[in-house]
């Protein structure tokens, strides 16, 4: 039933070619990590970069057109619904006030984006050319690189200056890779602030904890490390600490959504949801000095 | 018996195509389930190991990885795809060459074993090289499932794969 292969000669050969093959792997992996496979690397990327990129939007315009069509009827119902809470805005005053609260929101967050603070910040804008393609990182590859002035650690937000994550590796001139803070290599030491229902900020003391990425494990993000008696509840907003060294401090994180306690642990924790959509980002910004 | 033969410029092309289908469209393509993309790659190796010499199929293996590696920008060294897909040949070639070997009821299990350890392996290198992504919330949640998932493929990739890479002999 079974070809006779395994001769000793056979296996010897074998042998003599996999260890030459693991010699020449490890080889190439100590040379990329010296950097001398860079000229190599940015010859390549330059010549692969179309086909690349053409790939990339073509799967991008499919998983539009794909949502497009999937959701069409649900779209169609839901202009209905618009159209139809539209009218009633028209002629509820309650509505209207809910509109303003709304506008309350917009105005906040214009607030935070006119931050003398978030002003200072020097800050390069780039355009996000792909997602992980490993399926193991949350990671997205920009369009900028070492000749622009990215360095490793940097800090990235969204349009919105919103937490998105850091630069984990500049591979190029031109091109570097960004953590998301979805992924469980990702810590940022944050606080929180509370608003109340007309978003007026409410006078507490912010709790310290550090959020910590979920996506490997089947969530999002997660805030650890409240103290016991750390006064903590769901849709309180999180920001970036001020005792934080790797991230420049009050920038939006995102909100909390449930908080809770492990059995046995005295340390409240709690889920917490980004304000920045992490899944469709065609600009951030990389912040290079603050 | 003849050996099994195949046609090199046939087989970069599917090469070619499959990585970028991997690494380029398929994340375009899902991106809410991006970490649930399975390793289209792995598959053709694991089908040239399995149909293949070991002298040829080792090499195909090397450069399969070596190409992976050029088409996605990753946080790990350059080359170790290559070293993994080579450890997944090398393993692959003590199967030997059954009359059996291109049937669906072998590929499906061995693709299914092949796949586990060559993610366990990509883990434990990430984790070497200090990445926190080696828990065990992530191999029930991630791994299992895309693994099932390349087992599944295998039935959809064997027959095509095999026609493609042979084609011209």
């Amino acid at each position: 039933m079974f070809k006779p292969i395994n001769t000793a000669a056979n296996n010897q050969g074998r042998f003599l070619l996999f260890g030459f093959l693991v010699a020449l792997a490890l080889l190439i992996m100590i040379s990329d990590q010296l950097s001398l496979l860079r000229p190599a690397e940015q010859i390549s990327a330059t010549v692969l970069s179309p086909l690349e990129s053409a790939t990339y939007r073509l799967g991008q315009n499919l998983s539009d057109a794909s949502a497009f069509f999937s959701d069409l009827k649900k779209l169609q119902q839901e202009n209905a619904d618009l159209r139809h809470q539209l009218d009633e805005a028209k002629a509820n005053e309650a509505k209207v006030a809910d509109l303003a609260n709304q506008l309350e929101l917009i105005k906040r967050q214009q607030q935070f984006l006119s931050n003398p603070d978030y002003k200072n910040f020097t800050k390069v804008a780039s355009d996000v050319i792909n997602h992980d393609t490993t399926g193991q990182n949350q990671t997205i590859v920009i369009n900028h690189g070492e000749s622009d002035g990215i360095k490793r650690g940097q800090p990235v937000v969204d349009a919105a200056g919103y937490l998105v994550g850091r630069v984990e590796k500049v591979v190029e001139a031109h091109q570097s890779i960004v953590m998301l803070m979805t992924d469980s290599s990702l810590a940022v030491r944050v606080s929180t602030q509370r608003y109340d229902k007309n978003n007026l900020k409410v006078d507490t003391i912010p709790a310290d904890g550090s959020a910590v990425g979920q996506w490997q494990t089947g969530g999002r993000v997660k805030v650890m490390h409240f103290s016991s008696d750390a006064d903590v509840q769901a849709g309180d907003w999180v920001f970036t600490s001020s005792v934080s060294t790797t991230f420049p401090a009050n920038i939006l994180v995102g909100k909390l959504d449930k908080v809770f306690k492990d059995p046995g642990q005295s340390e409240q924790q709690a889920d917490l949801i980004p304000i920045a959509d992490l899944n469709h980002l065609p600009q951030v910004w990389v912040i290079t000095g603050w | 018996m003849q050996e099994k033969s195949i046609n090199i410029y046939v087989a970069g092309i599917v090469l070619l195509l499959i990585v970028l289908l991997q690494t380029h469209f398929l994340p375009a393509f899902l991106p809410n389930v991006s970490q649930f993309v399975p390793d289209l790659t792995l598959l053709l190796v694991i089908i040239w190991s399995l149909l293949l010499p070991w002298s040829r199929s080792l090499w195909l293996a090397f450069v399969s990885g070596l190409t992976l590696d050029l088409f996605r920008v990753g946080i790990y060294p350059f080359g170790l795809t290559a070293l993994l897909f080579s450890f997944v040949a090398f393993g692959l070639s003590f199967v030997g060459q059954s009359r059996y070997q291109n049937a669906l009821i072998q590929a499906v299990p061995i693709t299914v074993v092949s796949a586990l350890a060559y993610r366990l392996l990509f883990l434990l290198a990430l984790q070497v090289l200090g990445y926190n992504v080696l828990q065990l919330n992530t191999i029930l949640n991630v791994v299992l499932p895309v693994t099932v998932i390349d087992g599944a493929l295998m039935i959809l990739f064997l027959k095509p794969v095999r026609a493609l890479t042979q084609l011209g002999i």
